[in-house]
């Protein structure tokens, strides 16, 4: 059975369709890119799984559970993890607390025993402490783990935020656009960054993103998305050579 | 590797650093300590009056600092504590201390309460429903005056042992101690209070979950999806809000003996929201600097102005306000920091004295 079912997904704000009966299924440990224009439904359905908004119809499956019968906080439990197109990391914490942040459901500690930090919560501490050190240090951020989030540059900031969904061990991981702001070598260096983290911690990856060159070589299967549906569906190779993929991106011929 | 690293790097600071660190605090809990033997009685009664505003403020910086939730109702959850303290002693003769945590509780389930809408609404129109409370509080003390005592007042009494007899007398903290008068001994016993409450509000917010607090007053949806549950956070912090300042109104009864419903209006709300601002939202320590500068305003330096210009106190305190936020936003603690990364950062560029490193 696939890790991920998407099944007949549908999201109308007011009268405008977001999202038109989308269905596809994801392989567990594939990387799965999801591309289209601009307004296309990408985010939406990025959104859709996470809980942020609700579909008008359909359903959606992850690992056996009904996504939508849980609540936002609860994705991340069943292992499912995001990070934002326009980032959605706390200023107020620093990098390393912002990576904890992430740990949050991985780790224990109520409002009582964290008052009078007893030696449990202590211990906790520590371990989410060094595990996202460790996290911080595979992406390449040791330097700046004691600094504030503010001030430091869009790259990195968008790094953070996949460290932070790292550091709630997730099955699956969503990244909305990881690329976009970087330069041409960044762009390869996440590639590679990706592929061996999917296999470093056995990850499925679904992936929003517009560098088309990143999506064709890390990903094994494709979804292109117009308008709320879906157009095609397969590997790189087959949906380059699709020609509503073709006519979505460079226009109908005349 | 780098991780053990910068581990080791903070947990390792240089002996020089430490007692950089610790002398503050050193230095701050010697003059607590002395400060009851150098001031008259009034003074020190006045003292304790501020530890119960900073510990009411602490409460609401865990909501307002922490976890950005606007009340300007606290004086209100202050003033149930203070009346389940005073009703339970005088009516039901719970011990002294047994009806501070009694307040505690019942203040918790209050603040549930009036957190609840705060699910809904945020920002400034939770800021007007915890104002209506604060508005409705003094008049529904004077509707229930059967059990407050109305605007007459609520005595607190407990049976006491006098003049060979048991009668109904005001509740006084005696001194145990030899040396001390009753005074002192209530102001160490308040400070006592007022340390351990600031030393767990800092164990919370140094936790797994201070750290909710702020993801869910900085980025609601990132904290939703990182798993923070954050209607629960935002509800339990305004219970636990509420109940510190509930026991910090519970010790403002202890200390006064009576209660008025003109102590509980709107203005202490306000007051203690402006001991938050004025220390520093969001620091741990700032509210406890903020309630002893609004003391030693409204205490001391009113008291010391002219007849003519006492009149104008409101203005005074009004205009102090504006020159600070501009000259520090962050408040007192705010603007400590703020130079003290001024400071280290030209230390730094000393050390270095070659070009600027480019970060």
């Amino acid at each position: 059975m696939s890790l991920l079912e998407v099944q007949e997904v549908g999201v109308r704000f007011g009268g405008v369709l977001a999202l038109e009966s989308l269905s596809f299924s994801l392989e567990a440990e594939q990387i799965c890119a999801l591309i289209g224009p601009n307004g296309a439904g990408k985010t939406t359905l990025f959104n859709v799984i996470s809980r942020i908004y609700e579909p008008s119809q359909g359903q959606v499956r992850f690992d056996g559970h009904d996504l939508l019968a849980a609540p936002a906080h609860k994705i991340m439990d069943f292992g499912v993890a995001r990070t934002f197109q326009n980032l959605a990391l706390v200023p107020g914490l620093t990098v390393l607390q912002n990576v904890m942040i992430g740990a949050y459901g991985r780790s224990r500690g109520g409002i009582w025993a964290s008052t009078l930090r007893l030696p449990p919560v202590r211990a906790e501490e520590r371990r989410v402490t060094s595990r996202s050190l460790e996290i911080l240090d595979r992406l390449g951020l040791s330097e700046v783990a004691s600094r504030p989030c503010a001030g430091l540059p869009y790259g990195t900031l968008k790094r953070i935020e996949f460290a932070r969904a790292l550091a709630s061990e997730p099955k699956l991981l969503m990244l909305d656009e990881p690329a976009s702001g970087l330069t041409h070598g960044e762009v390869d260096e996440l590639g590679l960054l990706i592929q061996q983290i999917r296999d470093e911690f056995s990850l499925t990856v679904l992936l929003v993103e517009h560098h088309m060159s990143m999506v064709m070589a890390i990903s094994q299967k494709v979804v292109v998305m117009d308008l709320g549906r879906k157009i095609a569906e397969g590997t790189p190779a087959e949906v380059a050579q699709d020609p509503r993929v073709i006519a979505a991106y460079l226009g109908a011929p005349a | 590797m780098s991780a053990t690293a910068t581990t080791g790097a903070s947990a390792h600071r240089s002996p020089g650093d430490w007692a950089l660190k610790v002398a503050p605090w050193v230095v701050l809990f010697v003059i607590l300590a002395i400060v009851p033997f150098q001031f008259p009685s009034f003074r020190v009664e006045q003292f304790c009056f501020w530890m119960t505003l900073a510990i009411a403020a602490c409460g609401l910086n865990l909501l307002t600092g922490y976890n950005g939730q606007i009340s300007v109702g606290h004086g209100a959850l202050f003033g149930i504590g203070a009346y389940t303290t005073g009703i339970l002693i005088t009516e039901f003769g719970v011990p002294l201390f047994g009806a501070t945590v009694a307040s505690a509780v019942l203040c918790f389930a209050t603040g549930i309460l009036i957190g609840l809408p705060a699910l809904r609404i945020k920002g400034l129109y939770l800021a007007l429903v915890t104002l209506a409370v604060a508005t409705l509080f003094p008049l529904l003390l004077e509707q229930f005056s059967a059990i407050t005592g109305g605007s007459g007042g609520l005595q607190i009494t407990s049976p006491q042992l006098y003049r060979g007899e048991m009668r109904e007398r005001p509740i006084r903290l005696e001194s145990p101690v030899a040396g001390l008068e009753n005074d002192q001994w209530k102001y160490f016993v308040f400070l006592g209070i007022t340390v351990v409450i600031f030393i767990l509000s800092r164990n919370l917010i140094k936790s797994r979950v201070g750290r909710s607090l702020v993801a869910v007053r900085d980025n609601e949806v990132a904290a939703e999806s990182s798993g923070i549950p954050v209607s629960q956070v935002k509800i339990v912090t305004f219970g636990l809000s509420a109940a510190i300042a509930g026991i910090g109104g519970s010790l403002f009864a202890l200390d006064q003996g009576q209660l008025y419903p003109s102590s509980f209006t709107i203005v202490l709300s306000i007051y203690i929201l402006v001991a938050v601002v004025v220390g520093g939202a969001a620091s741990i320590i700032g509210p406890a600097i903020g309630a002893v500068f609004y003391g030693l305003f409204s205490d001391v330096i009113v008291q010391q102005m002219p007849d003519r210009i006492q009149p104008a106190r409101a203005v005074i305190l009004g205009v102090l306000l504006i020159l600070l936020m501009l000259l520090a936003p962050g408040g007192i603690v705010g603007g400590f920091r703020t130079l003290q990364a001024k400071w280290s950062a030209r230390r730094s560029s000393a050390l270095n004295s070659g070009p600027d490193p480019i970060v």
